[in-house]
């Protein structure tokens, strides 16, 4: 039998009596780059939001890792090591770019009341320890020179970036990524791709939210379909791209 | 004159307390708290009523404190579950809430007669003009010591993720924090500052009435805050001293102004209080010690 980092069962959802997630039922393997493709309103982005927590789920299941985690709590799902990214680049507009990796740094002793207005020397030691991880991680996606920066001063393209930073800052065992290279050039597009390989080849399952089919076909496998709130094909990107019924939904249809 | 400036100093290190207080819920936290009167009356109240009862004074401020605490988290339990803006509505219900027990609860208050003969602490040792210096010294170093502890605090990483949820509370969920403790937390620790104020306040008047639970203080704070530097502790200290100094000058006004009568000089005075407040927005929107971004240590 085949482990999954991720097993969504009959997951539904709906929005005020319109139903977006009808029963979607997916395996992510543990250590896979898996792809999540499908027309506009097929119900990716909700089923990102149900995972990670934003959404109550209005039925069915989800196990990371083994234990279920249907309807936990995203910071509960952040500290089990279930990262995510946002399609828009979200950030605390007046923090910098390292604060915001600080944050997103676990086991910090510091944030708690007591150990904050005392001081500990577990606070300082694991600020030590994070500061040197956020600078790492900074180098790696080239914002070491922005480090100091509010996020408002930074580019489009950095903002893509810092969503990555911030993600892998948390140590993850798994990233669901929505859209980490939608309307950037071509040139940051592929660079983006590159640290997604890079992260996969670490350890780290991926689950990914993409249009570029070109970048699908170069990063995924294996590739799922949705449409209408459920998943329609599963497997690599070759198989579901001959498949008619997946060309009709998505490809849309070649003469 | 001297003993006039004493007088200013200590309730200016009273209004440097609440926007301590404020600083913390709603510079750090984001939370706009529009009840601070509420929970300066509570803690008035509190300490009056233990000390009436015969607990000594210190006891009393920290009944103050610990009621501040007890209401602080009610009022947050209260709003979990409304959007921000409602916070700020809620809290106002809940400053007049306090008033209006405090004027009719008479077994409890004295009700509108307010509660007078306040324990004064060490003023039958020292005559008026020593306590008055006496306490000016033991409001100041509360106000050193609170200022102290929240600097700490705005450095640390605590402090760090308060500001996050100032910014985006649904993000900070997703970087992993407990939102809601957070929010507890900032709220109580606020009241229970704002609470001691109020006892500092009672004791230095020895006289606390429901006539004292104003929205005019909130306001006053909210402007204080706005012209010191909202989001940096030190910001705080100097706009509470700063907005009671500036109300207090405004009473010479009158000495100025010719032809006035003293209605209209009342008037005037919250009219000058008001323009400033938009003068200071124009010129220094970020207040005169604005908030600081930290730097990345070097790696």
């Amino acid at each position: 039998m085949m482990i999954g980092a991720l097993e969504i069962s009959g997951l539904r959802r709906a929005f005020y009596g319109v139903e977006v997630l009808r029963g979607v039922d997916l395996c992510v393997r543990e250590g896979s780059f898996t792809g999540l493709i499908g027309p506009n309103g097929a119900g990716k982005s909700t089923l990102f939001n149900v995972v990670s927590g934003l959404y109550p789920a209005g039925g069915g299941t989800v196990r990371f890792a083994g234990s279920d985690i249907t309807n936990s709590r995203p910071e509960t799902l952040v500290r089990a090591g279930l990262a995510r990214s946002f399609q828009l680049a979200r950030g605390f507009p007046r923090l910098t770019v390292f604060q915001h990796l600080m944050l997103h740094g676990q086991d910090q002793p510091g944030d708690r009341l007591l150990a904050a207005l005392i001081g500990s020397s577990g606070t300082r030691q694991a600020e030590n320890r994070l500061a040197e991880r956020a600078h790492s991680i900074a180098r790696r996606l080239k914002l070491a020179h922005v480090i100091d920066n509010p996020v408002t001063a930074l580019s489009g393209g950095q903002k893509k970036l810092l969503e990555i930073a911030r993600a892998l800052m948390s140590e993850p065992r798994m990233i669901l990524f929505d859209e980490p290279m939608a309307g950037v050039n071509p040139t940051l597009a592929s660079e983006i791709g590159e640290h997604l390989t890079a992260i996969n080849r670490e350890g780290i399952t991926i689950l990914i939210i993409e249009h570029d089919m070109a970048l699908v076909r170069r990063l995924c496998d294996p590739v799922i379909v949705m449409a209408n709130g459920r998943v329609m094909a599963e497997g690599r990107f070759e198989e579901i791209a001959a498949r008619e019924d997946v060309q009709e939904a998505y490809l849309g249809r070649r003469h | 004159m001297l003993s006039y400036l004493i007088f200013a100093l200590t309730i200016g290190g009273i209004y440097a307390l609440l926007a301590l207080s404020l600083n913390l819920v709603w510079g750090s936290a984001g939370m706009v708290n529009l009840g601070l009167a509420g929970f300066f009356g509570v803690g008035a109240y509190a300490s009056a009523i233990a000390t009436g009862a015969g607990a000594p004074v210190v006891f009393g401020w920290g009944i103050a404190a610990l009621a501040g605490v007890a209401v602080g988290l009610l009022v947050t339990f209260a709003t979990l579950r409304l959007r921000d803006d409602y916070l700020a509505i809620v809290t106002l219900g809940f400053a007049e809430m306090v008033r209006l027990v405090a004027l009719n609860e008479r077994w409890l208050t004295s009700g509108a007669d307010g509660i007078s003969g306040i324990a004064a602490p060490m003023k039958a040792e020292l005559g008026t003009g020593g306590f008055n210096l006496f306490y000016l010294a033991v409001v100041s170093l509360i106000v050193l010591g609170v200022w102290w502890m929240l600097a700490r605090l705005d450095a640390s990483p605590y402090g760090r993720t308060l500001k996050a949820i100032r910014e985006d509370q649904e993000l900070a969920r997703f970087a992993g924090k407990p939102v809601l403790r957070f929010k507890y937390e900032a709220f109580a620790l606020s009241a229970a500052i704002a609470a001691l104020a109020g006892a500092l306040y009672a004791h230095f008047q020895s006289y606390f009435s429901p006539d004292h639970i104003q929205p005019l203080i909130t306001i006053y704070i909210f402007l204080g805050l706005t012209a010191g530097g909202v989001g940096r502790p030190a910001g705080a200290v100097a706009g509470g001293y700063a907005v009671l100094l500036f109300i207090e000058a405004t009473r010479f006004a009158a000495d100025v102004l010719p032809g006035l009568k003293a209605v209209e000089v009342a008037a005037f005075r919250e009219i000058l209080i008001g323009a400033a407040l938009l003068i200071m927005l124009h010129l220094k929107p970020q207040g005169f010690l604005p908030e600081t971004m930290p730097k990345a240590p070097k790696p």
